[in-house]
C-alpha cells in the first residue's frame, strides 16, 4: 500500500481532492483490487504528513463517489466494480487528459487537423498502441 | 462551540502598536496555522492569548475563558510551547515529567513516556546538555502531556533538522488523530505546515491580511496570465491586485477575492484574446500577500 496515494503539498489542489483523485487512479490502473482494504485515516495521515481531518475528508468524498465503503468498526475498503464502470471511469479520465492537452494546443496555436496529426504519429509510435485489434 | 475568540484585539509594546484590530474564531478542532514575516506580531499573538501579555484593546476568549484574569485555570486546558527553552536546565525528561505532573489533573503519564519513546528523548540527559532540537521534542511531549484541549505552538518546527522535524510534525498529526485538539501554530515553513493546516491566517505589519480555509485559497486567490492584442505600458490598479508584471501583450496578475466578473472588470479597457487562471501554493500565496508593498484595501 505504500507509496501508491501520494500528495503534493506545493500544489493549490486541496490535499483532500488529491487523495481522492490518487486512490481513483490506483483503483483505474488495477493497484486497489475489489474489497482491498484501505489505511486507516490515522495511519494515512502519518504516512503523507498530513492533517487526519483532510484524509477523513477524502474519505467521505469517496464514499460519497462510491469508490469505497465503510466496514463498522473495520475501514474502509475499495468497492468492487463492473467492467463497464471501470470503462466509463477510464474514458472520463482520459477526456480529462485530452482537455488538458487542448487548452495547451490552444495557447500554442496548433490546429485541429496537425492535433489529429500529432495523435496518430504518437499512437504510431508507442509499443503498446501502434496495433489496433480488428 | 468555538475554543478561540477575538475580538477587535490591540497590543502595544509603548507607543508602538504591535497588533491592531485582529478579529477571528477558531472552532474546537480545527488546526489554524499563523503566518507572516519576522516581527508581524506572531508571538506577541500567541503569548497574549496564554495570559503572558496584557492586551490593550478588545477581547479575548480562550477555552471560554479570560487570559488576563483566569490564566491559572485556563492554562490547565491549553498547551503552550514557545520558541525559547524555558525548562530547569538541570532536570532530565522523566525528572521535568514527575515534577510537572502534580500541577495538571488531566496529566497522562502514559501518553507522556510513549511521546518520549516515538521522539527518541534521553532518558538520563539534563536539559542544559540537550541539542535544540531535542529540548524542543521534550517541550513538546511536555506539553502534550496534560491532554490539553487547545495547543498554541510557537514556531514549532525552527531550527531543527528535517528528522526532528518529521517526528514533531508526526506528534502533532497523531495528536490530532487521537484526540481532535483545536490547535493555533506559527511558523515559517510554510510549506511543510501547509499539509496539516484547516485554515490560514496571515499576519502582515500588525493586522491580518488573509484568513482562509486551505481548501478555499486556490479559488479565492488565482494567478492569471493574459493575452492582449498589442503589447500595453501599464498594468491594472486595484486593491485586490496583489502582484502584476507585463511581458509586451503578456499580463501576468495574482488576484485575491477572484471572481470571473471581477477579472473582466478589470479587463475592460483591454483587448483581450485569451485568458487561463490557476491556483498558487501557499508558499506563492503568503510571499504575493506579505511581500507586497503595503496598499491601503
Amino acid at each position: 500500500m505504500r507509496r501508491v496515494i501520494r500528495v503534493d503539498e506545493s500544489s493549490p489542489v486541496p490535499i483532500y481532492q488529491q487523495i481522492v483523485e490518487e486512490v481513483k487512479r490506483a483503483v483505474l490502473t488495477g493497484v486497489f483490487g475489489p474489497d482491498q482494504r484501505l489505511p486507516s485515516i490515522r495511519e494515512l495521515a502519518l504516512e503523507l504528513k498530513v492533517n487526519p481531518n483532510t484524509v477523513a475528508k477524502a474519505y467521505q468524498e469517496m464514499e460519497a463517489q462510491r469508490v469505497i465503503y465503510f466496514r463498522r468498526g473495520q475501514g474502509a475498503y475499495i468497492s468492487p466494480r463492473s467492467e463497464e464502470e471501470r470503462v466509463q471511469e477510464a474514458q472520463r479520465e482520459i477526456s480529462r487528459l485530452f482537455r488538458q492537452v487542448l487548452d495547451i494546443a490552444h495557447s500554442l496555436r496548433l490546429s485541429r487537423t496537425r492535433l489529429n496529426d500529432l495523435f496518430r504519429q504518437a499512437a504510431q509510435e508507442h509499443p503498446d498502441m501502434k496495433e489496433e485489434k480488428p | 462551540m468555538n475554543a478561540l475568540s477575538l475580538t477587535h484585539l490591540g497590543i502595544s509594546y509603548g507607543s508602538r502598536r504591535v497588533l491592531n484590530d485582529i478579529s477571528f474564531d477558531i472552532p474546537s478542532g480545527q488546526v489554524v496555522g499563523l503566518l507572516g514575516r519576522n516581527g508581524t506580531g506572531k508571538t506577541t499573538l500567541l503569548r497574549s492569548l496564554f495570559g503572558l501579555i496584557p492586551i490593550d484593546a478588545g477581547t479575548v476568549s480562550v477555552l471560554g475563558r479570560d487570559p488576563a484574569r483566569e490564566a491559572p485555570a485556563m492554562r490547565l486546558t491549553v498547551g503552550f510551547m514557545s520558541e525559547n527553552c524555558h525548562l530547569y536546565r538541570w532536570m532530565t525528561g522523566p525528572q521535568l515529567g514527575a515534577f510537572l505532573a502534580p500541577f495538571y489533573p488531566a496529566w497522562n503519564a502514559q501518553a507522556f513516556a510513549d511521546d518520549c519513546r516515538r521522539l527518541e528523548l534521553p532518558a538520563d540527559q539534563p536539559v542544559g546538555r540537550m541539542s535544540k532540537g531535542t529540548q524542543r521534542k521534550l517541550m513538546l511531549a511536555l506539553t502534550l502531556a496534560p491532554a490539553p484541549e487547545l495547543l498554541l505552538l510557537d514556531e514549532p518546527l525552527a531550527g531543527l533538522d528535517p528528522v526532528a522535524r518529521d517526528q514533531i510534525r508526526d506528534t502533532i498529526i497523531g495528536t490530532l488523530a487521537d484526540r481532535g485538539t483545536t490547535i493555533l501554530l506559527s511558523s515559517q515553513e510554510v510549506d511543510e505546515i501547509a499539509p496539516i493546516c484547516d485554515r490560514v491566517l496571515i499576519l502582515g505589519s500588525s493586522r491580518l491580511l488573509l484568513d482562509a480555509g486551505r481548501d478555499e485559497l486556490a479559488q479565492r486567490i488565482r494567478r492569471v496570465f493574459v493575452t492582449l492584442e498589442n503589447p500595453v505600458g501599464a498594468v491594472p490598479a486595484h486593491p485586490n491586485i496583489l502582484s502584476a508584471a507585463i511581458m509586451g501583450s503578456q499580463l501576468e496578475l495574482v488576484l485575491r477575492e477572484f471572481s470571473d466578473e471581477a477579472l473582466q472588470a478589470l479587463l475592460a479597457n483591454y483587448k483581450v484574446r485569451d485568458v487561463r487562471t490557476e491556483g498558487l501554493s501557499l508558499r506563492e500565496i503568503f510571499i504575493a500577500c506579505a511581500g507586497r508593498k503595503e496598499v491601503a484595501s
